[in-house]
């Protein structure tokens, strides 16, 4: 049973897919924290069962790549420290911009990675210099996840067609009704599978 | 001695050899070994495979055939390493994690955050220094200098004057900042140099003025192009070996320009076992240099008995003792350096007397043994054993 989730994303305020999947789990019973970026660092409970921490950065980037890739070493950190106060039972990361965290951390700890890849490069259309090297990474963490979740076909596509993620750990849950249930339930076969 | 397990990161390392970083690497981590310490080493390979040399553990990653540039391509490489860095900690246990350059600062600090280890960085030189802060890569990589400079618990620095450069360009706390030289292996220049036909170099009269080092504008070699022809009015029997890699093309053309194309014979890359013998067989060993952190070139002329003629800039202010072991010039100086070869031209006797010299010196201070023991120590403050 799926009792601890540790969720990392690049932001929360303004992120309605963590902010509802974080309060879902959390009136489930079970423990959430997330990690994700903000100007400061700090911890607050969102809700009974639901906390959130911020990382910050000491430095600036040049670019929105080299930037993600300072802040999961921020991630990283904090995702360890609350690893070895609450020892979770799934991580799941959001998109690219967590990637490197998300499988560190699932190296480390040797729990399950569930990923949400929200869209691809492939379907933005590789619009930056960056994109070849950001496409690389959703490949990776496709590779490293024990499943990824998409939640629209271009994306489910993308992910089965252009990175060649095997379907028996594709996912495809709209944002329906109950997106959040079956995300747990995604949590629980992982969390088995693991076993 | 207390035994340690290390990690160690370098984007280069034997075989694969761009600049002074993979040398280093090596001696260090076997002269570590050497010493009853357990050393491993992350670093940039086109496959990912693991090898032993002399005892020290190299595992080479990959990076990615993607990044648009070199920073990216240095974060996509350091995430790679950090991810084998945290399966190997799974039976090695490291106690600390040990950067090289700003192009390993993201697996060290990536490392140092993931594992909980302390994380011993080691600055060679700077942008600042290389190429001066021109364009947004350039500040990237001042910035990530300066992130490996914050988040490491000690730094290493590799010249006298250059631990002023760090510590005035990144201002990090005085009691983490190290002074310590690279070393060389001197033993290498008795054991490993490999015989060589100097008329593959130069006439049987000729006296070899050599060059070693990458061509790029931080090594001044268009000083010692436009010195030729001074240095050729009162020795014509001088000959000039340029050993490196680098803008060839451009260099030819300046000795062209000056009329000592002739007399300038380009070798382009050549393996160590030959540079050895050149280093041994040259009358001296010039060093032009604008930039140097630290000046190895001049060791390895010593330890070849030979002196070396080098600017007084940086590391060089302490590899080469003036009239003791080599001469010095003013940097960026042509007419300095005609001055000063012209002097270990006209005197074989002292030019002789100064290369014993400069053995003596490096066989003193600059052996590994040694340069690894005050590694160790700084590894021993990092972990917080004295």
């Amino acid at each position: 049973m799926v009792e601890r989730i540790l969720l990392l994303a690049k932001d929360f305020h303004n992120n309605e897919y963590v902010k509802q999947l974080g309060s879902f789990l959390a009136k489930q019973g079970k423990r959430v924290d997330l990690v994700y970026f903000d100007s400061c660092e700090k911890s607050e409970q969102v809700e009974v069962n639901f906390n959130a921490h911020s990382i910050t950065l000491v430095l600036n980037a040049d670019n929105i790549f080299n930037w993600a890739m300072l802040m999961n070493n921020e991630i990283k950190k904090k995702g360890r420290e609350l690893f070895e106060k609450f020892g979770f039972d799934i991580i799941h990361g959001n998109d690219w911009i967590t990637a490197p965290a998300s499988m560190t951390l699932k190296k480390l700890t040797e729990k399950p990675l569930v990923m949400t890849i929200h869209s691809t490069e492939h379907v933005r259309g590789f619009g930056g210099p960056h994109g070849g090297i950001i496409s690389d990474l959703e490949w990776w963490s496709g590779f490293e996840a024990d499943y990824i979740i998409s939640c629209d076909d271009k994306t489910f596509n993308s992910l089965r067609n252009d990175l060649k993620i095997p379907d028996s750990k594709l996912a495809l849950i709209r944002p329906v009704e109950d997106w959040k249930e079956k995300t747990l339930d995604i949590y629980e076969l992982v969390g088995k599978q693991k076993k | 001695m207390i035994p340690m397990k290390i990690l160690m990161a370098t984007w280069e390392f034997p075989p694969n050899k761009v600049g002074g970083i993979a040398s280093h690497c090596l001696d260090l981590s076997k002269t570590l070994v050497n010493q009853g310490h357990d050393v491993h080493v992350l670093t940039h390979g086109p496959e990912e495979k693991s090898f032993d040399i002399e005892g020290v553990h190299v595992y080479t990653i990959p990076s990615t055939g993607s990044a648009p540039d070199i920073v990216s391509w240095a974060m996509f490489l350091s995430h790679r390493m950090e991810k084998k860095a945290v399966e190997l900690n799974k039976e090695e246990k490291f106690e600390l994690v040990h950067a090289h350059d700003w192009m390993m600062v993201p697996a060290g600090v990536g490392i140092k955050k993931t594992l909980n280890i302390p994380m011993v960085f080691t600055i060679h030189s700077t942008e600042q220094g290389r190429f001066g802060i021109g364009s947004r890569m350039a500040k990237m990589i001042n910035d990530l200098e300066w992130y490996g400079t914050y988040e490491a618990d000690h730094i290493i620095t590799v010249g006298k004057d250059f631990y002023n450069e760090v510590r005035s360009l990144f201002n990090p706390p005085e009691n983490k900042m190290h002074y310590i030289p690279n070393g060389i292996d001197i033993e290498r220049f008795d054991t490993q140099a490999k015989p060589i036909n100097k008329n593959d170099f130069a006439a049987d009269w000729e006296d070899i003025i050599l060059f070693v080092g990458r061509l790029t504008r931080q090594k001044g070699l268009e000083y010692l192009i436009y010195a030729a022809p001074d240095i050729l009015k009162e020795h014509g029997e001088a000959k000039f070996v340029i050993v490196g890699k680098g803008n060839l093309n451009f260099y030819r053309s300046i000795a062209s320009k000056v009329g000592v194309a002739n007399k300038m014979f380009f070798t382009g890359f050549l393996e160590d076992g030959i540079v050895l013998s050149l280093f041994k067989q040259a009358t001296t060993t010039v060093i032009p240099s604008i930039y140097e952190p630290f000046g190895i070139v001049a060791l390895e002329a010593a330890a070849g008995s030979r002196p070396s003629v080098g600017s007084y800039t940086g590391g060089l202010k302490e590899t080469i003792v003036h009239e003791e072991t080599g001469l010095h010039t003013y940097p960026g100086h042509s007419k300095s350096i005609a001055d000063q070869v012209n002097r270990i031209l006209s005197d074989k006797n002292w030019a002789n007397h100064l290369g014993r010299k400069g053995r003596a010196r490096v066989e003193k201070n600059y052996k590994w043994d040694k340069i690894a023991r005050w590694t160790a120590g700084v590894y021993g403050k990092a972990l917080g054993l004295w």
